[in-house]
């Protein structure tokens, strides 16, 4: 059932079995799976069925540290949450990742692979991931990719499914189920302000829920589960803390530490010998015979990763053309749509908005003119639409679609006429964990009177100078392998972060796990340490942030703590 | 002081004067041409590149790195690697100098200059240019 919070009676208790805080990816999924259960389920989601800026605007919140988006932007507060500007990119992580590398501090899991494996099958069907076949052989027969002829020894390629957009919101897909649900009660505008405990700290008894519109009323459970994204984690944990100042499961100071992103940025320019260079490798987002998008990248084998002592560093290739292509791209009308690329680092919403909207209109006549005569695809009308009407916010949140598509879809049309100029190598980094990398709580306060959170991220210099060797290292095998050379643009080990630094919208960490109180949040059941009934889900729980993209490791996560809370709770 | 190696500096080298063909064993150096006999070795090998007015920037920016090998004399027997450089014909020479390319990428034995991973064979051969 699909329930409107400004409805429910003011100051009334809701009583529940189960208190989910947060209809994202995570919360559906555990809502989902709890259904049918003798388990009586509260589902709290502040935002509705669409967004809304005022609810959106709780999300706001200071920066410091590293340039950042905009909290505000950086995640969605309605039903589906973040996933309804998700990317739809989903691997799964690999053994490794849950590996102890003694290099890293903080790294390893006290999980292994083989705790996550059985629930990753129903983790794909639900993020509605085309296939279970990750293997590389398998996408270079059926796609007719054709990867980089590196030495599988050192360099590898990793390829990665893209779910379809329209497939991605897990509030689209899945309202009808959580509306059938008989056991499953999902309240929408319900903000949750605090969670209370008893005197000793040691239970959760009910939640605070207040609505915009003034509606306030509590939901009290047997068990509570807080699933409000990385950076929500953390901020309803320490502002939870009208009887304990710490807040909740904050014994040891770690709430809020360790926040970890995927920061990325343009590291290296391979210069290839052949301006034909294999496009496959380039455009394989395509969809050949209905087998699914994908999106591949390059990476050290874990082996020679290992024997140099690095982190984890992904690289993307981005092919960038000359001739009539980059005609099209100086020419007046698309040069706002350049500045716009250029400017995705930047976080200025107001530029980049304004740019988007002055492109818009100009994007049927660039795809034209950029190679006469060949098959240009549909300019997608109705995403251009969408620019014009959309606030500032939400086109940030378009942005990689956006691309995606309409960039993507022309250069896949064109490739193979157009002689490359050089290709671009994004850097993707999976950094050590830093607990002076954290999210706090500010002195500003939201329209409901909740502390704001404040983010401050930080990178160690370990990470620069694991990009830089391992660009050393792909530039010796692009050398051996007779592509093309390779540029280096980091300078240093020790050189400052570039100003493209980003991160992936990745908000990992926050609420480590870990079998140790004085080194997790929650421990291998995602249950807070201190506490009987409270648990966290989503990625704010990965204590390093992994090879493969978080969201369907955090869904097979959520579903392996449904299956605790049903064995525990019936 | 050597002035920052441009991209197209880079390519007209890369593409006109024989990088691809200095890493790819399997085509080895036939867009390379020497139409005038060279005295020396030196000259030979310098003049297996097509464009050396591009070679010549990467070579002194590479000299700037490794000034201790500054001189033509020990530039031919690092690039020769210690083969009988003065009698072998272009053609041997330029399949040596192939070799050298794919064996310093394999070995790890690269140079970076001004950013570009280059092996450390083709950087003296800039440099030979450089010099000459």
């Amino acid at each position: 059932m699909i329930a409107d919070a400004h409805s429910v009676p003011a100051r009334s208790s809701i009583q529940a079995d189960v208190c989910i805080i947060g209809g994202g990816a995570a919360g559906i999924t555990l809502a989902l799976s709890l259904a049918g259960t003798p388990l009586q389920v509260a589902l709290l989601e502040s935002g509705g069925e669409a967004f809304d800026a005022d609810t959106q605007r709780l999300y706001d919140g200071p920066v410091t540290g590293l340039p950042y988006f905009p909290l505000e932007t950086a995640r969605l507060r309605l039903l589906g949450g973040s996933t309804n500007h998700w990317g739809g990119v989903c691997r799964p992580f690999d053994e490794t990742d849950f590996e102890r590398q003694d290099w890293i501090p903080g790294s390893g899991w006290p999980i292994g692979l083989d705790d996550v494996t059985p629930h990753y099958e129903r983790a794909r069907e639900l993020c509605q991931v085309k296939t279970g076949d990750w293997d590389l052989e398998t996408w270079v027969d059926r796609d007719r990719y054709e990867p980089f002829p590196f030495d599988p020894e050192r360099v590898v390629t990793r390829v990665a499914q893209i779910v379809p957009k329209d497939r991605r919101s897990f509030g689209e897909a899945y309202r009808s189920e959580l509306e059938q649900a008989a056991n499953v009660t999902a309240y929408l505008g319900a903000n949750v302000t605090e969670i209370e405990v008893d005197d000793d700290g040691t239970s959760a008894t009910r939640a605070d829920v207040a609505t915009l519109d003034g509606n306030a009323f509590t939901v009290a459970a047997r068990t509570f589960v807080v699933a409000v994204g990385g950076i929500e984690n953390p901020r309803l944990l320490l502002a939870s803390n009208s009887r304990f100042p710490e807040g909740l499961g904050n014994r040891h100071d770690l709430v809020g530490r360790y926040f970890l992103e995927h920061p990325r940025f343009a590291a290296g320019v391979l210069v290839p010998f052949d301006s034909h260079l294999s496009s496959p490798f380039f455009y394989n987002d395509h969809d050949v015979a209905g087998s699914g998008r994908t999106e591949s990248y390059l990476a050290l084998s874990r082996e020679l990763q290992e024997a140099e002592e690095l982190d984890e560093v992904q690289i993307r290739v981005e092919p960038v053309y000359q001739g009539s292509f980059e005609h099209a791209l100086d020419s007046d009308d698309a040069d706002a749509f350049r500045d716009l690329a250029d400017g995705l680092g930047d976080r200025d919403i107001g530029e980049v908005g304004r740019n988007l909207k002055a492109v818009a209109g100009d994007m049927m006549t660039w795809q034209e003119f950029a190679v006469p005569g060949l098959p240009i695809p549909v300019p997608y009308p109705e995403v251009i639409g969408k620019v014009v009407d959309s606030s500032s916010a939400e086109l940030e949140q378009m942005i990689p679609d956006f691309l995606g598509d309409a960039a993507a879809v022309a250069y896949r049309n064109v490739i193979g006429t157009v002689p490359l100029e050089s290709v671009r190598l994004i850097a993707r980094i999976n950094p050590v964990p830093n607990p002076e990398s954290r999210v706090t709580l500010s002195d500003e306060r939201d329209a409901l009177g909740m502390p704001r959170a404040e983010l401050d991220w930080q990178l160690s210099q370990f990470d620069m100078a694991s990009v830089r060797r391992t660009f050393e290292i792909l530039g010796s095998e692009i050398g051996q392998a007779g592509i093309g050379r390779l540029r280096i643009l980091v300078e240093s080990t020790d050189a400052p972060w570039p100003d493209d630094l980003s991160g992936g919208w990745h908000h990992m960490g926050t609420t480590r796990m870990s079998d140790d109180p004085t080194k997790g949040v929650v421990d291998r059941n995602l249950q807070v340490h201190g506490m009987s009934n409270l648990y966290v889900a989503g990625s704010s729980v990965f204590p390093t942030s992994g090879s493969g993209t978080p969201t369907m490791t955090l869904v097979a996560l959520t579903l392996r703590l449904a299956e605790h809370i049903v064995k525990r709770m019936t | 002081m050597t002035s920052p190696i441009t991209r197209r500096q880079f390519l007209t080298v890369a593409a006109g004067a024989g990088l691809a063909t200095l890493a790819v064993a399997t085509s080895p150096w036939k867009a390379l041409v020497g139409t005038t006999p060279p005295r020396s070795a030196a000259e030979r090998l310098a003049g297996l590149l097509k464009h050396p007015e591009s070679a010549r920037p990467i070579g002194e920016a590479y000299l700037a790195l490794a000034p201790h090998e500054a001189s033509t004399a020990r530039l031919v027997s690092l690039v020769a690697a210690g083969a009988a450089a003065e009698s072998a014909s272009d053609s041997e020479l330029r399949r040596l100098v192939a070799a050298g390319v794919r064996d310093d990428f394999s070995a790890g034995r690269t140079a970076e200059v001004d950013g570009w991973v280059l092996s450390l064979t083709e950087a003296r051969l800039f440099a030979l240019v450089a010099l000459s």
